[in-house]
């Protein structure tokens, strides 16, 4: 079976909910548009943050004030009325480089988020679902890797293959499947003996289809709480590298980097302060949305939330 | 090419219901590894014969194998001796691979209503499923669900939005729509309430005898057994200890086992009488 | 007069602006020396009513009414005075008796336990008496037994020891709440003589739930039948069986197999 084939009804069930979802004629207009799966209050603030976040990223070059790697201003200007969050120590704007940075952290975070649950997922379905000496080979490599904390194996694998983003997020990527891959594997053990499991064999199922459509819909969505809560410690794992420069490479703008080097300059607070609370924000929107997927994506609990919220 | 397709239709329309039984158990055998090492015999030179249109009640305490011997019959467990032979064809025990279209005329409903339906799929869609291997037998999900005395709108929730009895007519309605010829119940009722096991089993049993199937349905209670069996097999410790016509073992057991099971029922007269106190 | 007298008990719960209404003016009586047995299918509040007896109702319910037992009301009684009756006075036996043990101590401790901790009886002394009252519900070779552990018994012995350890105290009343339906038929009769021997030598009042109208032929002095949190009907045992008054408890034994009713 592809890698593909178990992630394909991933977001069906989602979807599928939504669009069934029968449109109340008391809702509001922005409601109806909202996923259902995220009708939490929680949900509703960690979305609109990230959104927040995204259109900060996507129009960062309309909404910039200043070039990201022009030398132009005063070093450790404090805030300003010109440089409205400070500049740093070769005297660039910070505001400005916080709005680049979120350009590159952003869709860095969640490709290797989603590339660490999908390639952590299927490695876990399959050891779960076969078991035996494939089961044996991938849970011990994962064993491994568990063995070392994740941020130190990061700083290996990262210092092994060099600085850069593109090495940063292979380290990361290596470092982080193998939740996924326990969690997958025990849910796909349980889902394998269950009777539903078994009826469909007899229905005449094949392994593969067995797996892709009547354990997969179980077993998704805790893995899609688990990347979204993910997306957080990603972010601070990058940043983590970047601090200590193994990150992106100067003098590309990065949170983590920034941090780093406003550590050095306790008094000039702010070069440190904002790319910190631009980390703490994000991280906080992922795992208020993942919280909120987590309620809601369970047809037990997601009958109560739809009724108390529409 | 459709002289090859029709065939084995042919085959099984008029010859071998001449007399073949439609299901053959041929000291079938089945071991467990223990934990300490040794072997347990769940299942110990078990043959047993079902007819067409037939209803086998098969009985037994727990841990007499009765489990186990279903799961032979439908390839979800290897042999360690003996045959199974489903209209003319061998059970094989079911690997990765797809199960043979020869057997899938075989077909289960479990004991657990909790676990017999997938959770996150709509009842619809685990219905159709089971159509799609019979898509002549003139059923549609609707009449399924009518069927089994549910209204049609159960189609589109989920499992969880039912209770016990519901869901177990629902995984029913499932084995049902597959078009079987041998429906194996394994305690299909025991975790039901008292009041709803007679019912369900009932219905069971029309439907199945209804739609030209056999049915093979185990139980540990034999008042329910008597209810709807035509013949009942007895089980001990992995063994058939007595088969005979449901009447028969009712009213004139032959083994001591089966009077022993006979004799533990207890009657609801009234008299404030223990079963076996005397 | 009643060893405990249940009058309109009334149990709700609420969850969120919810209320659900599990008994509703629920009446009735457990004589010392009798079963008292409680019919009803899953949800009729059977349980519940058994539960509220030992102070055990569910988290967030509302319990109004009175249980009288012996001239103690039980409703409203604070948590720790109810802990006090429980296990001494009040006892209780469960349907499931793998999962009533615990899988690490031996039987002996955790049929000792609520002696020693409500008596501050030794533990030598506890253990004496754990074998005499393994004996006494028939348990094979109880001094063995009592250094042995739960998985080393089968189902049938396992609810001995439960009934062991619910009468180690010397209680007044027994609740037994499905005693038999986890077990085989043949080994549900020797369950249902010791139940009828403990309640008639030691005179315990027991409430005995169930869904098996069986187990009440065979057991039940009196039988009280509920549906949807209400007694729809409570009469002697015969009566009940053989001349059903109430509708309700007509199609419940009429749904049995092979159950003839007279009209």
């Amino acid at each position: 079976m592809s890698i593909g084939t178990p992630k394909q009804p991933a977001n069906a069930p989602i979807t599928e909910a939504a669009r069934r979802d029968p449109v109340d004629p008391g809702l509001k207009r922005w409601q109806i548009r909202f996923p259902k799966a995220l009708r939490t209050p929680l949900g509703i603030v960690g979305a609109g943050i990230l959104v927040l976040w995204l259109i900060a990223a996507i129009f960062a070059p309309l909404l910039a004030p200043f070039d990201a790697l022009a030398q132009n201003f005063p070093r450790l200007s404090a805030p300003n009325g010109e440089n409205l969050l400070g500049t740093d120590t070769l005297g660039r704007d910070v505001l400005t480089r916080i709005l680049v940075a979120a350009r590159t952290t952003l869709p860095a975070a969640v490709f290797v988020v989603i590339c660490s649950a999908l390639l952590g997922s299927v490695l876990g379905a399959i050891a779960g679902y076969f078991g035996r000496a494939v089961d044996e080979i991938i849970m011990r490599i994962a064993d491994l890797v568990f063995a070392f904390p994740t941020i130190i194996l990061a700083m290996v694998i990262a210092a092994a293959l060099g600085p850069g983003l593109k090495n940063a997020i292979i380290a990361i990527l290596l470092v982080s499947w193998p939740s996924y891959a326990r969690v997958t594997r025990s849910l796909v053990m349980t889902a394998r003996g269950s009777e539903y499991v078994i009826a469909g064999r007899l229905l005449g199922f094949s392994a593969g289809r067995s797996l892709a459509r009547e354990i997969a819909p179980n077993v998704i969505s805790p893995v899609v709480v688990l990347a979204t809560l993910d997306v957080g410690s990603a972010i601070l794992t990058m940043a983590g590298l970047s601090f200590l420069s193994l990150g992106a490479v100067p003098p590309t703008p990065d949170w983590g980097a920034m941090i780093s080097e406003g550590v050095s300059q306790f008094a000039a607070w702010w070069i440190a302060f904002f790319p910190g609370l631009c980390i703490l924000t994000i991280v906080m929107a992922f795992n208020f949305i993942g919280d909120s997927l987590r309620d809601t994506l369970d047809p037990h609990t997601a009958q109560e939330v739809g009724e108390t919220t529409s | 090419m459709t002289s090859i397709d029709q065939a084995p239709a042919a085959a099984t329309a008029h010859s071998p219901a001449a007399g073949a039984p439609l299901l053959e158990l041929d000291s079938v055998a089945c071991e467990y590894k223990l934990d300490g090492g040794g072997r347990f015999r769940a299942v110990n030179g078990v043959s047993l014969q079902l007819g067409r249109s037939e209803v086998l009640g098969l009985v037994g305490e727990s841990g007499c194998g009765k489990s186990t011997l279903a799961k032979l019959i439908c390839g979800l467990e290897k042999p360690a001796d003996g045959t199974v032979t489903f209209d003319g064809h061998p059970v094989r025990a079911l690997g990765l691979k797809k199960r043979a279209k020869e057997l899938l005329g075989i077909q289960m409903v479990f004991q657990n209503p909790y676990a017999s339906l997938n959770p996150r799929r709509r009842i619809r869609d685990q219905l159709d499923d089971a159509l799609a291997l019979n898509p002549d037998g003139g059923w549609t999900v609707e009449s399924l669900l009518d069927a089994v005395d549910l209204p049609a709108d159960s189609a589109q929730r989920y499992s969880h939005s039912f209770s016990g009895g519901q869901r177990q007519r629902i995984a029913i309605a499932r084995a049902l729509a597959a078009g079987p010829k041998v429906l194996v119940g394994d305690e299909p009722i025991a975790s039901l309430d008292a009041f709803l096991q007679t019912r369900i089993a009932r219905m069971m049993r029309d439907l199945a005898i209804d739609s030209g199937a056999s049915m093979i349905f185990i139980s540990h209670d034999l008042s329910v057994v008597r209810d709807i069996a035509d013949r009942v097999a007895v089980m001990e410790a992995g063994r058939i200890v007595e088969v005979a016509p449901t009447d028969q073992i009712w009213n004139d057991p032959q083994h001591p086992y089966t009077k022993k099971l006979l004799a533990a029922i207890p009657k609801v007269d009234g008299k404030g009488i223990i079963p076996g106190s005397d | 007069m009643s060893t405990i007298s249940i009058r309109d008990l009334n149990l709700s719960v609420t969850a969120g602006k919810k209320t659900t209404h599990i008994l509703k003016d629920v009446s009735f009586d457990l004589e010392a020396g009798r079963i008292t047995g409680v019919a009803g299918a899953s949800g009729s509040g059977k349980t519940q009513t058994g539960l509220a007896v030992m102070g055990l109702s569910p988290a967030g319910a509302e319990l109004s009414g009175s249980i009288d037992f012996d001239g103690v009301e039980l409703v409203g009684m604070p948590a720790k005075q109810h802990n006090r009756l429980r296990g001494v006075q009040l006892s209780m036996v469960f349907q499931d008796p793998a999962s009533a043990f615990h899988p690490m101590l031996t039987v002996g401790d955790q049929i000792t336990d609520h002696l020693r901790h409500h008596q501050k009886v030794s533990k030598k002394d506890a253990l004496a008496k754990a074998v005499e009252i393994l004996g006494r519900t028939r348990v094979p070779h109880p001094k063995e037994a009592v250094k042995k552990y739960p998985h080393q018994f089968s189902g049938g012995q396992l609810q001995r020891i439960a009934f062991a350890s619910a009468i180690i105290c010397d209680p007044k009343v027994l609740i037994a709440d499905e005693p038999t339906t986890a077990l085989d038929v043949t080994v549900q009769a020797g369950i249902l003589r010791l139940l009828r021997e403990l309640c008639d030598d030691l005179d315990l009042a027991v409430l005995l739930v169930t869904h098996d109208f069986g187990v009440l032929s065979s057991v039940a002095d009196t039988i009280v039948v509920m549906k949807n949190g209400v007694v729809v009907e409570t009469g002697e045992r015969e009566a009940v069986i053989t001349a059903p008054q109430h509708e309700y408890t007509r199609s419940l034994i009429e749904s049995l197999p092979g159950a003839e009713v007279s009209p």
